[in-house]
């Protein structure tokens, strides 16, 4: 229980549970103009259906009754989109179709460029988000990027891994110390040992999946090779039942690679929340492994089955769970945040790349 | 009068004024306990921004000097709209995206569209950029692959020099029937798996594994094997190829492009569904040179058809996987040269 020092603040805590209010049905209806518009117009409506998306989403967020918004400029992503759509097309030509040494300078020049994509993506998707008509910001420095995704990350094959949760803590850590609602700050208190831990048990996981796939392989070829004996049946159809348990196997990989995803997903969220605090606002995260385990392993069966069509269904289905486990607590009234005008004037405006989808918290 | 009932947020701080938003034609009043704003006819259009209908949320309008109305009234929202005559082609997509019947019309729609780009658009651009292509470009293509295939798969043939020349004595005499503009050359060399095949490199290079030659039982059988190679190279199958899939992987990131990571391992799919019946196209194409071929000779498909089915007899294919392979199944490509000759 805080004690506040503040003489006027009550010292009741408010809790404000953050409502989902999207629905599937409408969601799928803006989903398909979305789409429709975007194949017509061979992508340029894109920049138009992903502000709208997230609009979408940011607009059925609901906290004490005031809704989160998304403000971007469509002709912003446009412009990124299409540097991006350029940059693909001729990496994917060179692919095919340039020497080895061209195809080693593409690459080069792309890791030489992401750092600044990541930075631009999270200035400006931050900067465009705003709640009670205050604007989030993001006081990272380009140069921070570059140590960050560049530099650092040549540690981790040196370390054989070893450095890899300690670097994933870095990337927290720069994304929540450096974010601000309005003038008020995120303090940010996490440290690197539960990042190890997590990952720690991660690693264990991955090789129990490992371990259960290749001895599963390996019965059954062993299986398989008893069938080889049988002189009546031709080497010929062997190869499409290699195919089919191949098959099999990758979607046994792919359910485990999700859980494994999920578990690290549930673990820092939940993690990351516990260890910021906006002014004197706090995010309680209560996200749960197994129910996050299983609407990620329903969503994709879904999505695939139907062809992609349940997309929506699916988004929506996630975003609510997430949302639903989070709460805002607070002993001090929402009402007394500032905007901090300054940021908001030197905030990157022109082409813009958003990477980032809604996982990564609000 | 339009009268709107929300919430004034100054632009300064997060506090939400509870407020009143009049319209009466010319001007602009919301009253609150920040004080009356007020806003001129004139300037409407320029100093506002409402913003567009989102489904079943409440609507917000953006001022000019920072500050913003909430209201969970969106019909007042919409009559100022359109009052206003703002958001025009928001406000058509918001129709479009309401009714079901117009979703339904949107989905009929990108069926249709995409069903188009991939049966017809793509195809007909990758044509068009393969027959523009420069022969200075497809000599480095097809060195590039030479040299990758060598790498990985190839070693020197080993086939008797006798054999060598007599199918080179076959194939020569076929290119000069043929009398095209596009140069060919055979290549003999042996692969490194056991593999009986021919293949063909956009420059007119055919290359073909001592397998297939030792599995020849009558030299003729060859004829239609480089017939079927060559006619992958004069109609650019190889380069018509890569990009088709190009695009094919384009057109199914614009549809799944702006979706998490658990859609990504789905996307693969479509797109190894859509380059693998390009690929069949390609091949049933070929085949159907060599079906003209042996007609306009009033030579029999024998040869040909015999070979194919020596060559392909080790994975005839298991039935129901056709739609994710690169050639069609043989007994197909049987009957469907049989019913050119036919």
């Amino acid at each position: 229980m805080e004690l506040s020092t503040e003489q006027n603040s009550s010292s009741d805590l408010e809790r404000y549970p953050i409502k989902f209010a999207g629905e599937a049905g409408e969601y799928f209806r803006i989903w398909i103009v979305n789409m429709f518009l975007t194949v017509v117009t061979l992508g340029i409506y894109g920049a138009w259906a992903k502000i709208r998306t997230r609009r979408y989403f940011y607009a059925h967020t609901i906290i004490d009754g005031h809704p989160f918004d998304y403000l971007a400029d469509p002709v912003s992503i446009l412009k990124g989109h299409l540097i991006v759509g350029m940059v693909f097309v001729s990496f994917a030509l060179s692919e095919n179709f340039l020497t080895p040494t061209y195809k080693l300078i593409v690459m080069v020049l792309f890791y030489l460029v992401l750092p600044f994509l990541i930075y631009k993506s999270i200035c400006f998707y931050t900067h465009n988000s705003s709640y009670r008509n205050i604007r989030f910001h993001f006081d990272g420095s380009l140069w921070e990027s570059y140590q960050l995704f560049l530099l650092l990350p040549v540690l981790i094959p040196i370390t054989l891994g070893l450095y890899f949760p300690y670097w994933s803590y870095l990337k927290k850590r720069w994304f929540f110390e450096n974010s601000a609602f309005g003038t008020t700050y995120n303090k940010f208190t996490g440290k690197a040992k539960p990042f190890y831990r997590m990952y720690g048990l991660v690693f264990l996981q991955v090789l129990l999946m490992v371990t259960v796939i290749f001895l599963l392989a390996f019965i059954s070829a062993a299986l398989a090779g008893l069938s080889f004996r049988n002189p009546s049946q031709s080497p010929g159809n062997h190869f499409y039942e290699g195919f089919i348990l191949v098959a099999g196997l990758y979607i046994l990989m792919i359910c485990g690679f999700s859980l494994i995803q999920q578990y690290l997903f549930v673990r820092m969220t939940n993690y990351c929340w516990q260890e910021s605090r906006i002014g004197d606002v706090t995010i309680k995260s209560r996200l749960k492994v197994q129910q996050l385990f299983w609407i990620s392993l329903s969503n994709i069966a879904a999505i695939v089955f139907s062809i992609g069509l349940l997309i929506p269904w699916a988004k929506i289905r996630r975003a609510r769970y997430v949302l639903s486990c989070m709460t805002v607590e607070t002993n001090v009234s929402l009402d007394d945040f500032t905007s901090n005008h300054a940021a908001d004037v030197t905030a990157i405006g022109d082409a813009a790349t958003d990477f980032f989808d809604f996982d990564i918290g609000l | 009068m339009i009268r709107i009932k929300g919430f004034y947020f100054n632009g300064r701080s997060s506090k939400s004024y509870p407020a009143i938003l009049e319209y009466d034609g010319t001007e602009i009043r919301i009253q609150s306990d920040e004080g009356p704003i007020l806003l001129n006819g004139s300037d409407l259009a320029v100093s506002m921004d409402i913003i567009p209908e989102l489904g079943n949320t409440g609507r917000a309008i953006l001022f000019s000097d920072g500050s913003r109305f909430e209201t969970p009234d969106p019909e007042g929202v919409t009559l100022l709209e359109k009052t206003l005559g703002l958001n025009k082609f928001a406000r058509i997509v918001g129709f479009f995206e309401n009714q079901w019947k117009m979703v339904l019309a949107c989905f009929v729609g990108l069926a249709g569209v995409t069903l188009g780009f991939i049966s017809f658009g793509i195809p007909f651009i990758a044509k068009d950029i393969a027959f523009r292509l420069p022969q200075t470009v497809i000599q480095k293509i097809s060195r590039e692959a030479e040299n990758i295939l060598d790498q990985r798969f190839f070693e020197p043939s080993r086939l008797d020099d006798k054999i060598k020349n007599d199918i080179r004595q076959v194939f020569d005499s076929m290119v000069k029937d043929m009398n095209s503009n596009q140069a060919f050359s055979l290549v003999f060399k042996k692969s490194r798996f056991p593999v009986a095949n021919a293949f063909a490199l956009p420059s007119g290079m055919i290359i073909v594994t001592d397998m297939l030659i030792e599995s020849l039982e009558d030299i003729r059988e060859i004829e239609g094997i480089f017939i079927h190679e060559t006619a992958h190279v004069i109609h650019r199958h190889g380069i018509r190829s890569v990009i088709q899939n190009t695009g094919v992987v384009l057109l199914v990131s614009l549809l799944v492009g702006d979706l998490a990571s658990i859609t990504s391992f789905s996307a693969t799919i479509p797109t190894l569904l859509l380059e693998s019946g390009y690929s069949r196209k390609f091949e049933t194409e070929a085949d159907e040179a060599v079906g003209n071929y042996f007609l306009s000779k009033n030579q029999s498909l024998k040869f040909y058809e015999d070979i194919l089915i020596r060559i392909t007899k080790d994975h005839p294919g298991l039935k129901g996987t056709e739609f994710i392979s690169t050639h069609p199944e043989t007994q197909r490509r049987i009957d469907h040269l049989r019913k050119l000759v036919l």
